[in-house]
């Protein structure tokens, strides 16, 4: 025993001086390293004369100019994987970048799988990397809060980012605000798409249904499945998109319900909650109005529909969404939205499958806009050139030619535009064989004003694409990002809740919806969303004071 | 050839002088050569290990990447606030050492049956293809375990309702009831790791000396006394370390199994939440370096207890045995 | 000789034996089965599998999966190029440091044998967590994007040190050590041409697993390199996967949803397995026949 005690002591002796050799060789770091010093100078003064005086520094940026005589590498992060078509694309985009602002990037991917263990980490380490992809789904705030980024100006966004200056909407700016300060170039043109469920045409001629106008009109539509297609499971529901998704179509009945609360932005967890076409911007927990009994309406049908078998049992370990198998004959509902749905539709039309498209809209026939933020572009904190980053930035978001390019490849091999306009491929390519097939990139920030419609599009979603912009309504948050830093255990606890007890209510699978749901609410209270609603309040009135 | 002699010379006299007490240092000199031998593997978990464990400060502080590791502010014990108030600490923390308990009993016992079995067999074709195929569950992902057990097991068209429907039994649901997944866990584990476990087993059992077993087959000893008295007592040594070592992932282990199996099922959650789960899900989509570390440091801390007490009840027994 | 004997001897017991064989046979089957519906799952079509789900021969025979794999050879090439070159340089290394700690770890005459063990033991209980490791490793290291990142990280497992230490332990008898030092052998001579062959079961085993552990690893690669030169199967395998999960989630201009979401997990494993599945039955002779350690001794 007093030999392993003597064991352990030396053990953690030997920590404790690592971790001094450790902090020294940290603090050498800070002090001697000229680069990364140097680095951190001109964003400094750059926030300190933009929250200072703003007039004097306009005068000073007027006065500087754009030097790019020195030839740059940028170092580029974006999500997802690299098409196989990249390296050529790069070659060209480098060409292009070369010429404009004598840079070339060189581009580097953080697998979707590997995101949330990597994003942070690539950003926590200073390593070489200039500009970055961020979006309020991925870290944006936390990071922002921690000093990962690198702090935006109008005046550098005037200097350098001409193009894109001009055509964004001042109010986007505000959005990326993370305590008083931009960190994010979000894009100009934020994602326009609707929730949609899908429902086959013949089954709801089976039923006598022809159209739907609100989501609990499709029960003789279930029912008819569950009577004669016995492969088939009415609501077959996959664990992470599906679950929630039939319950919030049917709160939204009620009010106009985001799906996901203001708090953690986490559809599979709960909190507090607004109507987003609420100009006054009530929050709300679930058990005031109007949420409480549009919780409670929506839970007791999805009761209903479980017990009668409508609702897989399982969905909880299904990890085949809905959408996926709906062509095969296995769900009878598919879920998705009104990009990712595409495919879908696509396939069951080869199938000889007529589909109906449901736009899941609010009791007022709207979707909330997407926000800004959804997608964008950060310059990292320790970035060598912001200035060359920023324009190379302008170029790829703005500048067709570049859009065209990072999006669509490279003319004639990767795609073509047909006579009347409509993206196509080029003889002699598939979809299976193109290379760089649109959107898969990783670029989703560009503006996509230049984008085109797709020459393989159904009908009926030309149709919805078409009304898309007439389904959007203006989402009294869409700018609003929470800070979560004065309750992260909080909000911890809230999405832990929701896992045990919330979530069995939004499928059915309860005894009693009424005790499920006051479990619910006391569990709520335990985990302390009360305090959570006083801070989320709190950062509420500020933004919609801001707002006015 | 002279060295030798001398560190064999010196061997002699710290074996003599090992009744004093000897400081570090006159141990190293008396055995240079050995201490040598110790030093790669020294110096890589210095550099690969010791070095970064001294992050573990992260657990306590607020990090900010302005101030890096050791500049940001202390926050005392904020970072582990949100798993200690979620109200299942106990719970997570009982459900992680049953589960590890159990799977570690299954998992020792069915591997020495398998290894002291497989040694018995004498067709050699027969003993190589065996072991082969009881490896072959340790390269299927738990995520492809966990779709086919979905496909086998699932309410509407799982194939063992499938079954019970064409013989008139009422389906079972097996995701919404708990009893099932008392076995269920227990038996994929063993499933997946049995190969594995019985290949260190029959390399014990391989390393017998087989005069002993001629001996005892001369005296007339029966097979299945063989086994109870040569093969299972020769070894202990190798059980005692496996199942040290299993202690030591006892407040971790498995998270994929968990993870992938059970998911989010809110009906299952009370029996299967684990540690890592409970963490897992509370952090998602946050990437809090603080709080993610501090579960790390609570089950490391429990495991030192529990590894010190039984690594301490062990050299009660047998000095040899223990792990340090 | 002896081992005839005994064999010969072993022999007589049929009940016995018809015992052995049925409960190993049982153990072999239940891991198996759910392979072959792998092996089969990963040769049906992707239609199939959404629709019928998962059985024991394909219900719709389809190469697509492997088709989709090998759409460009020259990646899976290089990624197995990758993973060999690793797992035989790593598990090389690996075997033989590890046995010369653990025959160290072993010795009695050190007095401070257990505080090593300890010192090894404690870097499985702590570390530092996951930020502070890639901050150490990618920016003060510079190990991002280089071969020996890939052989480092997943080089040692202190678990297989104690083994083997307990291993070499029961495999070389302490006297037959001590009347090698008094014929004069030094430490590293009594290692190298007396621990390491008489330890071989040991070694087939730990040897085995380590591979294992080099050969199933994209976690290293996935952190620290993002070079196309540098990426090992599995890796290759696991970016494959996302990229198409990717391509069904978030395009509505990508019109095929033909790529083999299920199938594709399936013939992946099949992929990766395979080479391992080849290689075992060579490395079992070592602890499927085993060494007498009275020839040595004689």
């Amino acid at each position: 025993m007093k030999a392993m005690r003597k064991s352990m002591l030396s053990v953690f002796a030997l920590v404790l001086l690592f971790a001094m050799v450790l902090t020294a060789c940290g603090n050498n770091d800070n002090s001697s390293s000229s680069p990364s010093a140097s680095s951190a100078a001109p964003s400094e003064k750059a926030s300190e004369s933009a929250s200072a005086s703003p007039s004097a520094s306009a005068s000073a940026s007027e006065a500087s100019k754009i030097d790019n005589s020195k030839e740059v590498k940028l170092v580029m992060y974006l999500l997802g994987e690299a098409p196989k078509g990249m390296p050529e694309v790069l070659t060209k985009l480098n060409e292009k970048l070369k010429k404009d602002i004598n840079a070339t990037i060189e581009l580097n991917y953080i697998g979707w799988g590997d995101v949330a263990s990597k994003y942070p980490l690539v950003l926590a380490s200073g390593e070489d990397v200039d500009i970055v992809y961020a979006a309020d789904w991925n870290y944006y705030v936390s990071e922002a809060t921690k000093g990962a980024f690198y702090p935006i100006t109008e005046d550098l966004l005037k200097t350098y980012m001409p193009k894109y200056f001009e055509k964004q909407d001042p109010a986007a700016y505000e959005a990326a605000k993370v305590n008083g300060q931009q960190y994010m170039l979000p894009t100009v043109t934020p994602d326009r798409k609707v929730n949609v469920a899908v429902l086959r045409k013949d089954i709801m001629d089976k039923a006598g249904i022809t159209s739907i106008s609100k989501f609990s009109d499709i029960e003789p539509y279930l029912a008819e499945i569950k009577k004669d297609y016995k492969d088939m499971i009415p609501l077959n529901l996959d664990s992470q998109y599906d679950l929630p998704t039939p319950f919030d179509n049917l709160v939204n009945e009620k009010f106009s319900y985001k799906a996901a609360p203001l708090d953690s932005g986490d559809p599979l967890s709960v909190g507090v909650f607004t109507d987003w076409e609420d100009p006054s911007g009530k929050t709300f927990n679930v058990w005031d109005e109007p949420a409480q009994s549009a919780f409670k309406y929506a839970a007791g049908i999805m009761k209903k529909w479980y017990d009668a078998g409508y609702v897989n049992k399982n969905p909880y370990s299904n990890k085949v969404r809905s959408k996926d198998n709906f062509c095969e004959g296995k769900s009878g509902v598919a879920f998705g939205n009104s990009n990712d749905i595409q495919a879908t539709l696509a396939a069951c039309k080869e199938k000889g499958i007529d589909t109906y498209i449901f736009a899941e809209n609010g009791p007022q026939g709207h979707s909330p806009a997407n926000g800004w933020l959804n997608n964008g572009l950060a310059i990292a904190a320790n970035s060598k050139n912001p200035e060359r980053a920023l324009q190379a930035i302008d170029l790829i978001m703005r500048d067709e030619s570049y859009v065209n390019l990072v999006y669509y490849g490279i003319e004639g091999k990767n795609y073509v535009f047909t006579a009347d306009g409509k993206l196509s491929l080029p003889e002699g390519v598939t979809s299976d064989s193109n290379t760089y097939p649109p959107d898969a990139a990783g670029f989703w920030f560009v503006d996509k004003d230049y984008f085109k419609p797709n020459a393989a599009w159904t009908d009926n979603y030309v149709d919805l694409y078409n009304n898309m912009k007439s389904f959007l309504a203006p989402d009294t948050y869409v700018a609003f990002s929470f800070n979560s830093e004065k309750v992260r255990s909080e909000v911890a606890n809230l999405k832990n809740v929701a896992s045990q007890y919330f979530l069995p209510l939004t499928i059915g699978a309860v005894k009693d919806v009424d005790k499920s749901f006051d479990t619910l609410v006391s569990k709520m209270k335990a985990a302390g969303v009360e305090k959570v609603k006083t801070e989320v309040d709190a950062q509420a009135s500020a933004y919609l004071a801001s707002r006015k | 050839m002279q060295t030798n002699t001398e560190a064999t010379a010196a061997a002699t006299a710290a074996n003599i002088g090992r009744k004093k007490r000897n400081g570090f240092l006159r141990d190293l000199a008396t055995n240079k050569v050995l201490y040598l031998m110790f030093a790669p593997i020294a110096i890589y978990y210095i550099f690969f290990s010791y070095i970064p464990m001294a992050g573990i400060v992260m657990a306590f502080k607020e990090f900010n990447y302005r101030e890096g590791i050791f500049g940001s502010p202390w926050n005392g014990f904020d970072n582990f606030d949100y798993f200690f108030s979620s109200g299942k600490a106990w719970l997570v923390t009982r459900n992680t050492i049953i589960y590890n308990v159990i799977f570690l009993g299954c998992y020792t016992f069915f591997s020495i049956v398998a290894a002291v079995f497989i040694s018995e067999i004498t067709k050699k074709w027969f003993k190589k293809m065996s072991q082969t195929l009881m490896f072959l569950p340790y390269f299927i992902s738990w995520v492809t375990v966990s779709a086919f057990v979905y496909n086998f097991l699932n309410y509407e068209y799982g194939i063992v309702n499938r079954i019970l429907d064409s013989i008139g039994i009422a389906a079972l649901d097996i995701y919404s009831t708990t009893s099932y997944w008392y076995f269920l866990l227990p038996f994929l584990y063993v499933w997946k790791w049995v190969g594995y476990g019985s290949v260190l087993y029959l390399a014990a059992i391989v390393g017998i000396d087989q005069e002993i077993y001629e001996a005892a087959t001369i005296d007339g000893a029966s097979r299945f006394q063989r086994i109870t008295r040569i093969t299972l007592p020769l070894l202990k040594p190798t059980m005692v370390i496996l199942i040290l070592l299993g202690l030591g992932r006892i407040m971790r282990g498995e998270f994929d199994m968990f993870y992938q199996l059970i998911g989010n099922n809110g009906l299952l959650m009370d029996a299967t939440d684990i540690i890592d789960t409970l963490a897992f899900r509370s952090l998602m989509g946050s990437a809090d370096f603080g709080m993610s570390s501090s579960v790390g440091v609570y089950q490391s801390v429990l495991t030192l207890v529990i590894i010190l007490t039984a690594n301490w009840l062990v050299r009660r027994y047998d000095k040899e045995q223990a792990l340090f | 000789m002896s081992d005839i004997a005994v064999k010969s001897k072993l022999k007589s017991s049929p009940a016995f034996t018809a015992v052995s064989y049925t409960i190993v046979s049982i153990i072999a089957f239940v891991c198996l089965l759910p392979f072959i519906v792998l092996l089969a799952g990963s040769f049906s079509s992707e239609g199939s599998v959404l629709k019928e789900g998962f059985w024991f021969w394909p219900k719709e025979f389809s190469v697509e999966a492997y088709r989709y794999i090998f759409r460009y050879p020259d990646d899976v090439l290089n990624g197995y190029k990758v993973s060999i070159l690793i797992t035989v340089i790593g598990t090389v290394i690996s075997l033989f440091v590890s046995t010369m700690a653990a025959y160290v770890i072993g010795r009695k005459e050190l007095k401070y044998r257990n505080v090593l063990s300890f010192f090894l033991f404690f870097t499985t209980l702590f570390s530092g967590g996951l930020a502070p490791y890639y901050i150490w490793l990618s920016r003060n290291l510079h190990l991002s994007n280089t071969y020996y990142v890939l052989i480092l990280v997943p080089m040692f497992n202190v678990m297989y040190i104690l083994i083997l230490r307990s291993f070499i332990k029961g495999a070389v008898p302490e006297p037959l050590i001590e009347s090698a030092k008094i014929d004069g052998a030094g430490d590293m001579r009594i290692f190298l041409q007396m621990i390491l062959p008489l330890s071989k079961p040991a070694l087939a085993s730990i040897g085995l697993f380590t591979a294992l552990a080099y050969w199933n690893d994209w976690w290293t690669a996935m952190m620290f390199t993002n070079k196309d030169y540098l990426i090992p199967l599995q890796y290759l395998l696991y970016k494959m996967l996302s990229s198409i999960n990717l391509s069904s989630q978030m395009s509505q201009y990508v019109t095929n949803l033909d790529a083999p979401k299920e199938t594709f997990k399936l013939a992946m494993t099949v992929i990766a397995t395979g080479p391992m599945v080849l290689i075992f039955p060579f490395v079992q002779k070592y602890f499927v026949s085993g060494i007498t350690i009275g020839a040595v001794k004689g």
